[in-house]
């Protein structure tokens, strides 16, 4: 069995990472919390144009680079929700492989739709006011109370399955980026006449950032390969922590610098924590990993 | 309409370029080859012509074996089909001999019109679009930054240092194109998986009736002689303000034709 990706998928991942780095996702992940959602939504356009959205539900793996691309450039908008409900609402797929947004929650372990505001349709019907939320990009939206009239009742467990595996994904990049900042940053600041990174307790933060993100991909594209629960699990554990690893060795190797807004560390670490605990945090899926592995 | 894009495998453009010691060539393992960047803008501008006037593409590529990936990325935004010409016998050729070993090659197909990018990232002559048109016989319409098509006429706006001129010619022609030409388009998924299924000739300097003592390193007209790491930057010009600052200064901008 080979586990690299083909030369295919490599050239789908180039061409969803030329749109993001072109299109310049943390300038627009900075107008989205601004409220200029215009350059967000152009991305979400360009990448349902070359044929992201209409991977939900048939080709897992490709969309899992492409979601890892999207981490990476901090691409504002919620999609591991509109594709998760794609994958598990086939009725929906050829609206949302056009470009709809929709979003989805499932209580109560993932209680808030994200950006309910700006979507077509929302799984099950949500509050129109937002509630607090970390991520600016994000806003989130608790689920009526009273049942509305909602869509259509939606299968739950592959709404959680199919967002928890792509947050996962996203969450790879988010990281990665994250920790590419802070091994350049360590590169180019001097402190006691040496490049900060040249110390080793700074090379070991940084190291182990690399490796928890490494580790966690595997189990990324193994639960994209099985569509198996406790795949999704173990990946979406390992890779909330892995990534949220990586920016807490961003924010402190960084020192003062990584604490100001106007850096782009923030809107990454923002984004980080918020998709740390969104779709499951770690316990949530521990938990139901030992479950199902018979151990609790 | 049938219209050939000549594209070129380049080193990556962002990453530093070196020359091997020994034969002072670009040393293609130390970065990653890609699509000449420009090029990306010629498949583009024939993937519109023919969107709008109907025909096919073919991307054409003159390199070493895994030049292949640059036919595959401009099948895959769109072109139809892809010539590869490829053999030992081209390595080290300069601008002369690439441009007739391109002539040659486009001796086995049929076109209206042929595209170029107005240049490579790498060796950066903006020669071979000129000189292809020379040796094929054909009209050269280069630093195109707009191009219509009426029937058989070709109209292009050819960028200048003071703006444009109006060029026209008769089809079959040769035209190169800047970036400000259009936008190109990304791979799609699709586009993608249905370039592993398009027909990509491959050609050796015999089946395009190439003579092999013409092309090459060989038989270049230039030779590299020497060839030294840029030196760091300097520390540029300071304009010490004694009144005619602004006057310095705007035969600075102007020696340097930004004014």
């Amino acid at each position: 069995m080979r586990f690299a990706l083909t030369e295919e998928q490599r050239d789908f991942r180039d061409a969803v990472d030329s749109l993001l780095r072109d299109a310049n996702g943390v300038a627009a992940a900075r107008a989205w919390a601004a409220g200029d959602t215009k350059p967000g939504l152009e991305i979400w356009r360009g990448l349902a144009a070359i044929g992201v959205h209409s991977l939900a539900g048939e080709y897992p793996v490709e969309l899992c680079t492409a979601m890892e691309r999207i981490g990476y450039h901090a691409a504002p908008g919620p999609y591991p929700e509109s594709l998760a409900v794609a994958a598990a609402l086939p009725e929906w797929r050829p609206r949302i492989a056009a470009g709809a947004i929709v979003t989805a929650a499932v209580p109560p372990v993932s209680p808030y739709a994200p950006n309910a505001d700006i979507a077509e349709a929302c799984f099950p019907a949500a509050d129109s006011q937002p509630v607090a939320s970390l991520d600016p990009t994000r806003s989130l939206f608790r689920i009526a109370e009273r049942p509305q009239p909602e869509p259509a009742p939606a299968p739950a467990e592959l709404i959680l399955d199919t967002a928890a595996l792509l947050t996962a994904a996203q969450l790879l990049g988010l990281g990665r980026a994250a920790l590419d900042m802070t091994v350049a940053y360590a590169k180019q600041r001097v402190q006691y006449g040496r490049a900060i990174g040249e110390y080793q307790a700074v090379k070991h933060r940084l190291a182990d950032a690399h490796t928890g993100l490494e580790f966690a991909r595997p189990l990324v594209f193994a639960a994209a390969l099985s569509a198996e629960p406790r795949d999704v699990s173990a990946a979406k554990a390992a890779a909330s922590e892995a990534a949220y690893r990586a920016a807490r060795a961003a924010l402190q190797l960084h020192g003062a610098i990584g604490y100001t807004d106007e850096y782009d560390l923030s809107v990454y670490f923002k984004k980080i924590r918020s998709l740390h605990a969104a779709w499951g945090g770690p316990a949530f899926h521990r938990d139901r990993l030992l479950r199902d592995l018979g151990e609790l | 309409m049938k219209i050939v894009v000549c594209v070129k495998q380049v080193p990556d453009t962002e990453a530093e370029k070196r020359l091997l010691p020994d034969t002072l060539t670009v040393d293609r393992e130390s970065s990653n080859p890609v699509l000449n960047e420009m090029d990306e803008f010629a498949i583009e501008e024939a993937l519109k012509l023919t969107e709008a006037h109907g025909g096919e593409v073919v991307v054409l590529t003159m390199g070493p074996d895994g030049a292949d990936a640059a036919v595959r990325k401009a099948l895959s935004m769109g072109a139809h089909s892809g010539i590869l010409l490829s053999d030992p016998a081209l390595a080290g050729s300069d601008a002369v001999a690439t441009s007739y070993a391109i002539a040659q090659a486009l001796g086995t197909t049929e076109y209206d019109l042929v595209i170029l990018g107005s240049e490579a990232s790498d060796a950066r002559t903006s020669l071979v679009p000129a000189m292809l048109a020379e040796r094929l016989g054909l009209p050269q319409l280069t630093f195109a930054s707009k191009v219509e098509i009426d029937g058989t006429s070709i109209t292009v706006n050819r960028l200048t240092d003071y703006g444009h001129d109006v060029v026209q010619a008769q089809l079959p022609a040769v035209v190169s194109v800047v970036e400000k030409i259009n936008e190109p388009r990304y791979p799609s998924f699709k586009g993608i998986m249905a370039a592993k299924k398009k027909p990509v000739a491959a050609l050796d300097v015999a089946a395009a009736g190439i003579d092999a003592a013409l092309v090459g390193q060989a038989a270049a007209a230039t030779t590299v002689v020497d060839a030294a790491q840029r030196p760091p930057r300097s520390a540029g010009v300071k304009v010490t303000d004694e009144g005619d600052g602004g006057v310095k200064l705007a035969e600075f901008l102007s020696a340097q034709k930004f004014i």
